[in-house]
């Protein structure tokens, strides 16, 4: 017998936390070890070695099998995505027995970047609204119109992350498939009108799922050149391609800020501030430490940006620099959500045989079960710490290559000393959430 | 360099600022509270009421004791999952997907549950019921209408789907325990009328059966007024442990506890009991359904 809940589950999908690693013993190793690297750097890496890494070499694919290949991955991402946004409004009205919120919160939000950080930018290839977008794009008319500011600075792209997390975080119903349904249809149909209005290559730059796939997608040995080529490289050096912007740098920010607060709401002072409280207050509470944990998280990184100008007198220090933040928020990201990618997760491959709550079998997976012991705690552990200071070293390590980039050798060492304090506390502030 | 250190000072009072001041709001947001969905309180037991009141039924007085102990009929709970409907479900906007309404029909199945404690100390019940024919859980088949199964509470947790109109419970500790029927249909809905899920109950005192011995972990969760008692409570257990959870709260409502995916059906004050083997590493998540929200934190190790 299963009972499910149709209310809120705390975290978008999945109740269960992993172990609590040991304290602050973490959190010191992870400063130190930061610290012994950026003094090793400063000695020894007088150079930058990441551009000229980035051309890499050519893999070889046959034409007509590669279109038929992404023809197909084309074909069933939009399959999973219409089947996604129709059992949102006609599959069980419940959190765990509709297929929905899986698919969002685990497969989606967790394992798109993840995955993305390894297999390259192919968001592009299966987003629905890439997709679409660029059918709009062919269809509708010549328009003269040129979009506006608002439009092409990609702030906007802030949104969809905003609200994204608000759901899974903060909205007590977030997690409830109509909303969720709604959500995606009302994102849809902007992203679509706007299309529709100024073209998909300006629209794009506030679909701000796919702008942070993209920019998780520069890590990965795999990429695509201007002649749309496939390449590969060594992994991590394509952060240095990247041109980051003050609004892609703040889609990293608020993405870095919802997994921290992900961390501060399972910590035990949280869990006793909000005990007993429902509906709408929980609602409150939750959105003000949503945007509370950004703001330090934001504000942290500016404050730190704003040292490192006075300090090079470059005015665009905090954007140039901006790329270090994608390896610290996949760190995070893997630290928070990758024990439940590997085990909630499983609940996809359940849910996909019967998407609609019928009684299917599709798969023949629709009475599995999931394992939840397919992963030792003690690997979970070593696994979180790993990927938190590991995530923290190759941002250290970027943010160094590109300063002897763009300055002297000395000012390129002093620029990175606010950097550094920056990445010091985020680490022990991360380590510290994980401890619980 | 002044300059910057002032700067620097500025922001961090901004952030403190920040900080103190979310932390006052979100204590003091409780004035905030929404009438929230509990209200359901009398829903289901009352069905029963609508027939003869169930005696105690005190016929054997054996004392012998069992060698298996209680964690072995928690546990049938793993076997099936997720794809399945609901037990019963009290919020009435969902209704259509977790309950079939079947007021409309002339004549609506009912059910009735009666027990009696065998010489062994296992209690042995017997079902009825009336317009509606029992068919076998498995292969699972499409609803019909005037056909389903049992679904089968002891003391809140659901131990067994049946089409049998007897059953014996086995493994009961000494004391009172509660027994409660109700009907589904094939597809797992639970039949109801007039948005009560039909069904009956009824409690006995076991006098065999082994004394209650302690777990060795347990912890009693009393809600009450909205909120827990003493806060949200933390039960730290190992692997291979009993596991004894106690929840006891002032509404009726749903206990559920993530991951080992056990329910358990709370009536108002009186306490209902989970007993389960911890055999799943992890921090997991005991919350309420309907109030919606996390009373208790296990963790395994």
């Amino acid at each position: 017998m299963h009972s499910v809940l149709s209310l809120l589950l705390a975290h978008g999908v999945g109740g269960r936390s992993d172990l609590p690693i040991s304290e602050w013993i973490a959190a010191w190793s992870g400063a130190i070890a930061l610290l012994l690297s950026f003094a090793a750097l400063g000695l020894l890496w007088h150079h930058p070695k990441f551009p000229q890494a980035l051309i890499g070499r050519l893999v070889p694919t046959p034409k007509f099998l590669t279109q038929i290949f992404l023809l197909l991955v084309r074909a069933i991402a939009m399959t999973l995505f219409l089947v996604v946004l129709t059992a949102c409004f006609f599959g069980p009205d419940n959190t765990v027995s509709n297929i929905a919120p899986t698919t969002i919160f685990i497969i989606f939000w967790v394992g798109m970047p993840l995955s993305a950080a390894v297999l390259g930018p192919y968001w592009k290839v299966i987003s629905p609204w890439e997709n679409l977008g660029k059918w709009i794009d062919r269809i509708r008319p010549n328009s003269e119109s040129v979009a506006p500011k608002w439009l092409t600075s990609g702030w906007l792209a802030l949104v969809p992350i905003t609200v994204f997390h608000w759901l899974e975080l903060a909205y007590h119903h977030g997690s409830s498939p109509r909303v969720l349904g709604w959500c995606i249809l009302i994102y849809t149909v902007l992203l679509l009108l706007m299309t529709w209005r100024w073209g998909w290559e300006e629209t794009r730059k506030i679909e701000g799922f796919g702008v942070l796939f993209s920019l998780a997608a520069a890590i990965s040995p795999i990429f695509v050149d201007q002649k749309n080529k496939l390449r590969i490289r060594y992994p991590f050096v394509g952060i240095s391609s990247l041109r980051m912007t003050p609004a892609s740098v703040a889609v990293v920010l608020a993405a870095l800020g919802g997994t921290a607060f992900d961390g501060v709401s399972r910590t035990d002072w949280w869990l006793d501030l909000i005990v007993g409280k429902t509906g709408a207050s929980w609602t409150l509470v939750n959105t003000l430490g949503l945007a509370w944990v950004s703001l330090i998280i934001g504000l942290a990184y500016h404050q730190a940006s704003r040292i490192g100008s006075r300090l090079t007198s470059d005015k665009n220090f905090a954007y140039k620099l901006g790329g270090s933040l994608i390896p610290i928020f996949l760190g995070y990201d893997i630290a928070h959500y990758f024990s439940l990618l590997l085990l909630e997760g499983q609940a996809f491959k359940i849910l996909l045989s019967d998407p609609y709550g019928q009684g299917w079998d599709i798969f023949n997976t629709a009475s599995h079960a999931i394992n939840w012991t397919v992963i030792s705690t003690t690997t979970i552990g070593w696994i979180q710490i790993g990927s938190i200071v590991g995530g923290h070293l190759l941002g250290v390590l970027f943010a160094h290559d590109r300063s002897v980039e763009l300055w002297s050798a000395r000012t390129a060492l002093r620029s990175q000393y606010p950097m550094l304090v920056v990445m010091v506390i985020y680490t022990i502030i991360g380590l510290v959430l994980m401890t619980g | 360099m002044q300059k910057l250190r002032k700067g620097v000072l500025k922001n961090m009072k901004k952030i403190f600022l920040g900080l103190t001041f979310s932390v006052l709001i979100s204590c003091s947001s409780d004035i905030a509270e929404e009438v929230s969905p509990t209200s359901m309180a009398a829903d289901q037991d009352e069905t029963h009421e609508t027939h003869e009141t169930h005696e105690t039924h005190e016929t054997h007085e054996t004392h012998e004791t069992h060698e298996t102990h209680e964690t072995h009929e928690t546990h049938e709970t793993h076997e099936t999952h997720e794809t399945h409907d609901h037990d019963h479900d009290h919020d009435h906007d969902h209704d259509h997907e977790n309950s079939l309404d079947v007021s409309q029909l002339a004549d609506p199945p009912m059910v009735f549950i009666s027990g009696v404690e065998t010489e062994t100390g296992e209690v042995s019940l017997n079902f009825s019921v009336e317009n509606l024919e029992l068919v076998p859980v498995n292969p699972p088949s499409e609803h019909k209408s005037g056909e389903g199964h049992l679904h089968l509470y002891v003391n809140g947790a659901s131990i067994a789907m049946l089409h049998e109109t007897t059953y014996t419970v086995t493994d009961l500790a000494k004391g009172s325990h509660s027994f409660r029927v109700t009907i589904s249909t094939n597809d797992h809905r639970e039949y109801s009328v007039d948005g009560e899920v039909i069904a009956d109950s009824f409690s006995l005192e076991v006098h065999g059966g082994e004394e209650a011995q302690d777990s060795d972990s347990q912890i009693d969760v009393e809600v009450e007024g909205g909120t827990v008692v003493g806060g949200i409570q933390r039960l730290k257990a190992k692997i291979g442990d009993q596991v004894r959870i106690t929840v006891s709260s002032d509404v009726e409502d749903e206990f559920h506890l993530h991951a080992y995916d056990l329910t358990l059906q709370i009536s108002p004050n009186e306490p209902a009991t989970l007993i389960f083997e911890a055999d799943i590493p992890g921090v997991f998540e005991g919350e309420l359904h309907d109030a919606g929200y996390q009373i208790l934190s296990l963790e395994v190790s």
